[in-house]
């Protein structure tokens, strides 16, 4: 064929950029730049206020460590619904949140029968149980009326179906529950710190971070190893095509929803203990925080959930303290869920397909 | 895939059991439900509204429904006609199934406190579930499962009557079930009337409908339809297209004259439906023209209510005093911006991104109004209060009749420019994105632009309603805008029909004027609106609504 | 070939609002070392295309050869992993589709996507997006140039509906039309727009003889009335040998050649890659979809 114009004037990467973009681009670009001086700006202030010693942004480390193993297991839930079926389970947060009534129950039932105090390793796995067991449950449910309807419609209608399930969850727990906060039953034992590697820490804190640990070592077990683990990655692959070849891709999704239920059930009891009082109404901004921990990683990643849990809980337990207040603002720990809330939209900002993720950026081709 | 995959290939034919077991099954589930609705506390709320005064309350009904569902349910399965005695008996095994539950619950309940766990289950709910029996009673326990036959039975038979004299009950039962529960309304109206009631014949008690007038009802509500049924069989479609259009003249003339004939509390009520109808004009513009799911819509309202809030007040809080009609635009013009601002970075991405994505922006701003960090300026959980209301040719608006009219005109502004922009260009863009994004890309449509647009205009809308609500409550506080308000408006368009700005109106009253004038339901509402948007989704969405936000793995093909 | 373009048989009205280019031999659209590749599985590479202005190109070869992919490509519906796409010398490769749109690319599809829920005129009017100008502003006000604007496109989509034989259709929800007539709006939907290229991607795909020559008409006189440049990917050869001036054979996600119909059907290497590398019957009975294909166009 004939010569490529391109020798004589190889234009540069920013050239190449200003080629390329679009005004929304240079919007964007803007919003990033004042975002980012907006961050940089506290955090200066922050460390230079030296409102905080060391030792209290250890015990933040460790406290945000603790809460992004509970996002991460959350966000579980949203990642693995997401690669098999490409959308969002608007429900889930509330799925966790009967999880942790279930634990709740669970744990009612044990210390009446004296379990919890006379053998409380064994009573901390039987609530988990419980809870892992609800929250599978309920997400079950919600995959029969809000999902499998609608597997082969292209519509908002398992969204919607999904909102108005949240709501359903939460006002038909507050008829029968009530609206008072709780607290389980019993697990006095864990009142108290121990002093690890000379620092001190909370019990439920070592409690939960290790629960969640070894529950996502289990999961990544299953999904890596087994063989369902191995039909749920081609299922996310191709759904058609795993079909073709034989694999029941209804039951994969069934199971699915079933681990992600599980997980946040887990993440639901886990909260019960490190925050010591749980109500019908907590699943809502759990939810929202755990998709940003999703979505943070790599939604469809599982390690992405994982690492955008723990990051969400850093950013969340550091941030009051080292980027609000350097602006000076009174209370800054009011503002915790802002920073939340505000991570979700920064990763929309600056990196919506995820620190993990790459396949799937703006949309799939 | 191409559009003819919308219809779904999932109808899965119902495995058939033997007949019994299925009924048994049907009894049970209305069973189940029964006891759901127990427990969840609606029966002894719904326990305090006479429907017919001194003889039926509002949760018997419910309960009793329930039965003649699975009566129904049980008696119509078949295939071709029911025979009589299998009617009666499907639907006595049915509804005698579903008693028994209830009498289960009632059982259990006498016999251990579950209140520690279920905070309904108190001896208030033991003592309406007796009915006037001894509570504990053999009497109470047989007495369900019977009434429960007896309910069922009638369910069965009513499944077997032709449709005319079907229709006909239906009718005359809700003419009743309306005039009971809204009894407020119509006194109100009747109040305001010339007396024409005889001095010893009342319509209403004070509770409900008086037996006689309920018995008169009943048969006036079968009557009719019965009458115009035969009507509409005899005239041209021609003519009955007519007599629909003046439906809807009688509709919108008595929305008009609505808040003159009856008292201030209906007003106040018809001032709330016509803001959320200004609300749901404008995000019908997000989601119905351009299927955007925006669960954020209370954040734009926020910033209307409180630039009105600030400009117009009276108080120490306030950064200008000036009239409301110079705050509004400078209102619509701020939540127009944060829509853009905050409408850029979310609308590149999924569209299922953006329903979680603003909700996290409606919390951002509600806590940010409750922070103390703000508080010198917004008021912290204090608010804003002493605004000033609007005034109009030197007159305030002030009563909630004058300011369900200034809502309703400006909501009669927001409906006619969204019909102008749904038949522009840019409508025009906005549903071909939601029918196929990457086509309507093609075609030289600027996705995000356009989008940006849809939201731009909705967030716009929104603060004009919060500039509304803000000057007829004269005071704006952090717990008005909470998710709720945006669930409010998302259940109205959906539950009206997406795109459709009659829908708009039909929603609203259903959804916002009907919870207000059940005081009863309050407390249920957001649980009947999920069971409502489930719903609505699951008989009328499929085809209805194809939207933009799938997957494109075809677009490879 | 025939240098000269027929006369042009413009009809009255809104139809063209531009002149007619004269018929040069410069490439209109030039395609440079296109490369895509889907993770690791590479669909075309190496890919050289140079499509004359006022000519019709068809691009044909096996199926899963990548000739979708270079369309898909070229009207950025995915984005190219290297090479470079010129469109009257102005780069366009990695541009947005709108973008790529408005610089004078349309394109069909090889399953028909119409707006299903919109009447065959309503699709027409999306078409126009980028020719109408009114503001927000004045759609609001209800502006006497809006109105004017609304009024010439509503003439417009209709002329072009009539154009491609469907004046009929207007009123009819695209879902409800049959499968042909789907076909033609969606290239009526195109044309609206005034592209200076359209890429056709299986026009005649499910058509019947007579509808595959109505096809070749209709291609003729977007060429020639509306001097439009078209690319179309098609198996008919009939319909390929008729309407074609040059042909590129795609194999295996590269070009294996290109030429005139003549040289294309002269061509053994084509005839291979159609029938697998052993030509003869064994080949034959496993695929005797191309080889019925092809000898419908070359026998």
């Amino acid at each position: 064929m004939s010569e490529v114009p391109r020798s004589a004037t190889e234009p540069g990467a920013f050239s190449e950029w200003l080629r390329r973009s679009t005004w929304v681009d240079h919007v964007l670009l803007a919003i990033r730049i004042s975002v980012a001086a907006l961050v940089l700006v506290g955090l200066a202030g922050g460390l230079t206020a030296g409102t905080y010693s060391a030792a209290d942004f250890v015990s933040f480390t460790m406290f945000g460590l603790t809460i992004g193993s509970i996002y991460a297991l959350i966000a579980l839930g949203y990642t693995m619904v997401y690669g098999i079926l490409r959308m969002i389970n608007f429900a889930h947060g509330d799925v966790m949140m009967i999880g942790s009534f279930a634990g709740l129950f669970a744990a009612g039932a044990l210390n009446d029968a004296g379990l919890v105090n006379a053998l409380p390793l064994l009573a901390l796995p039987l609530v988990l149980a419980a809870g892992m067991a609800g929250g599978a449950a309920m997400s079950l449910i919600i995959e029969r009326i809000a999902y499998r309807p609608f597997l082969h419609v292209r519509s908002l209608a398992p969204l919607i179906c999904a909102i108005g399930m949240s709501f359903v969850l939460q006002y038909a727990a507050r008829g029968l529950f009530g609206t008072r906060n709780r607290a389980y039953p019993g697990f006095g034992w864990m009142e108290g710190t121990v002093s690890l590697f000379g620092l001190i820490v909370p019990i439920p804190q070592i409690v939960a971070f290790i629960a969640a640990l070894i529950v996502l070592a289990g999961l990544l077990a299953l999904v890596k190893l087994s063989p369902l683990g191995k039909a749920m990655r081609a299922v996310a692959e191709d759904r058609d095509a795993a079909a073709l070849v034989g694999i029941n891709v209804g039951a994969v999704i069934v199971a699915t929803f079933a681990i992600g239920g599980a997980m946040a059930g887990v993440a639901g009891v886990l909260y019960a203990l490190v925050f010591k009082q749980i109500t019908v109404f907590m699943g809502f901004a759990l939810g929202v925080k755990g998709f940003a921990a999703a979505i943070l990683g790599g939604i469809g990643n599982l390690g992405g959930a994982l690492l955008g849990g723990l990051v969400l809980g850093l950013a969340e337990a550091l941030g009051p303290a080292l980027v609000l207040e350097g602006f000076g603002l009174p209370a800054p720990y009011q503002l915790k869920d802002v920073i939340g809330y505000g991570m979700l939209v920064m990763i929309l900002i600056f990196r919506p397909q995820g620190l993990l993720g790459e396949r799937l950026a703006s949309k799939r081709a | 895939m191409s559009f003819n995959a919308v219809t779904s290939s999932f109808k899965v034919t119902r495995r058939r059991r033997a007949p019994l077991a299925e009924t048994l099954q049907v009894g049970a589930l209305a069973g189940f439900a029964a006891i759901g609705f127990a427990l969840i506390g609606a029966y002894v709320a719904m326990d305090k509204r006479h429907v017919v005064e001194d003889t039926l309350t509002l949760s018997q009904i419910a309960f009793a429904l329930m039965a003649i569902a699975a009566g129904y349910v049980a008696g119509r399965d078949r295939q071709g006609r029911p025979s009589g005695t299998r009617v009666v008996v499907h639907g006595a095994v049915a509804g005698l199934m579903a008693g028994l539950c209830v009498s289960a619950l009632l059982l259990l309940m006498g016999s251990i406190s579950l209140r520690a766990t279920l905070v309904a289950a108190s001896p208030m709910l033991i003592k309406a579930l007796s009915l006037g029996a001894p509570i504990g009673s053999l009497q109470a326990l047989v007495q369900l499962p019977a009434l429960g036959a007896l309910l069922g039975v009638i369910g069965g038979l009513f499944a077997a009557m032709p449709s005319r004299y079907r229709r006909a009950l239906t009718y005359g039962f809700a003419a009743v079930l309306i005039a009971g529960l809204f009894r407020d309304v119509f006194v109100s109206v009747l109040e305001n009337l010339p007396d024409l009631n005889g001095p010893d014949w009342e319509v209403f008690g004070p509770g409900g409908l008086n037996r006689g007038a309920a018995l008169v009802l009943l048969v006036a509500g079968g009557l009719f339809c019965l009458l115009r049924d035969r009507w509409n069989a005899r005239i041209d479609p021609a003519r009955r297209a007519r007599s629909s259009k003046a439906g809807l003249v009688l509709l919108l003339v008595g929305v008009l004259v609505l808040p003159l004939v009856t008292n201030d509390f209906v007003a106040q009520v018809a001032m709330l439906v016509a803001l959320y109808m200004l609300m749901g004009m404008g995000l019908n513009i997000e989601l119905g023209l351009a299927g955007l799911v925006d669960l954020g819509f209370v954040a734009f309202f926020a910033v209307g209510a409180y630039t009105v809030a600030l400009m117009c007040s009276s108080g120490p809080l306030a950064v200008a005093d000036v009239s409301f009609w110079v705050a509004l635009p400078v209102a619509v013009v701020l939540a127009a911006g944060a829509g853009m601002l905050f409408g850029l970075p979310v609308l590149r991405v999924r569209g299922d991104y953006l329903a979680m994505a603003t909700l996290g922006l409606g919390e951002i701003i509600r806590v940010l109004v409750l922070s103390d960090a703000l508080a010198p300026y917004l008021g912290g959980s204090q608010g804003i209060i002493e605004i000033d209301h609007p005034r109009i040719f030197g007159i305030s608006l002030q009563s909630p009749a004058a300011l369900y009219y200034l809502a309703l005109a400006l909501a009669g502004v927001v409906a006619f420019i969204s019909w102008r922009l749904q038949h522009a260009r840019i409508g025009r863009a906005w549903l071909a994105m939601r029918e196929d994004e990457d086509v309507a890309q093609a075609l030289g449509i600027d996705p995000v632009a356009s989008k940006l647009l849809a939201y731009t205009i909705g967030a716009a809308f929104a603060g004009a309603a919060g500039a509304v609500f803000a000057a007829l409550v004269g005071s704006v506080y952090p717990h008005s805008f909470q998710l709720l308000v945006s669930i409010n408006v998302l259940a109205i368009l959906v539950i009206g029909g997406l795109g459709s700005l009659p829908g708009v109106l039909v929603g609203a009253i259903v959804l916002i004027g009907l919870p207000e004038l059940l005081r009863e339901f309050g407390e249920f509402r957001y649980l009947f609106y999920g069971i409502a948007l489930v719903a609505m989704m699951h008989v009328r969405a499929e085809g209805l609504w194809p939207a933009t936000t799938q997957t494109k793995e075809n677009a490879r093909a | 070939m025939p240098d000269v373009l027929p006369p042009n048989r413009l009809p009255d009205g809104l139809l063209l609002d531009r002149p007619l280019p004269i018929p040069s031999r410069a490439p209109l659209l030039d395609v440079r070392g296109l490369k895509k590749a889907f993770g690791g599985m590479i669909a075309i590479q190496n890919v050289d295309l140079s499509i004359a202005e006022g000519s019709v190109h068809a691009i044909i070869g096996p199926n899963g050869a990548g000739k979708t992919t270079a369309f898909n490509c070229i009207t950025a519906f995915v984005p190219p992993t290297a090479g470079r796409i010129f469109l009257g010398g102005e780069r366009i490769d990695g541009l947005p589709a709108h973008v790529v749109a408005r610089h004078g690319v349309a394109r069909t599809y090889q399953n028909v996507r119409l707006f299903p829920n919109m009447t065959a005129l309503e699709n027409v009017l999306v078409g126009q997006h980028r020719r109408l100008h009114a503001t927000f502003w004045e759609a609001i006000l209800g502006s006497g140039r809006f109105r004017r604007e609304e009024a010439e496109a509503r003439a417009r989509a209709m002329e072009y509906l009539a154009f491609v034989g469907i004046p009929q259709r207007a009123g009819d929800l695209a879902r409800h039309m049959p499968y042909g007539d789907q076909r033609r709006l969606e290239i009526a939907r195109a044309l609206v727009a005034g592209p200076r290229i359209l890429m056709l991607d299986e026009p005649a795909a499910g058509m019947n003889p007579a509808e595959g020559r109505a096809l070749v008409e209709l291609i003729e006189r977007i060429r020639a009335d509306l001097g439009v440049t078209v690319v179309l990917i098609e198996h008919h050869m009939r319909v390929v040998m008729a309407v074609a001036e040059r042909i590129t054979v795609f194999n295996r996600g590269a070009i294996l050649t290109e030429g005139t119909p003549g040289e294309i059907q002269a061509d053994e290497r084509v005839i291979e890659a159609y029938l697998g590398r052993r030509s003869g019957q064994v080949a034959a009975a496993a695929s005797p979809e191309p080889q019925r294909q092809m000898e419908a166009g070359i026998a």
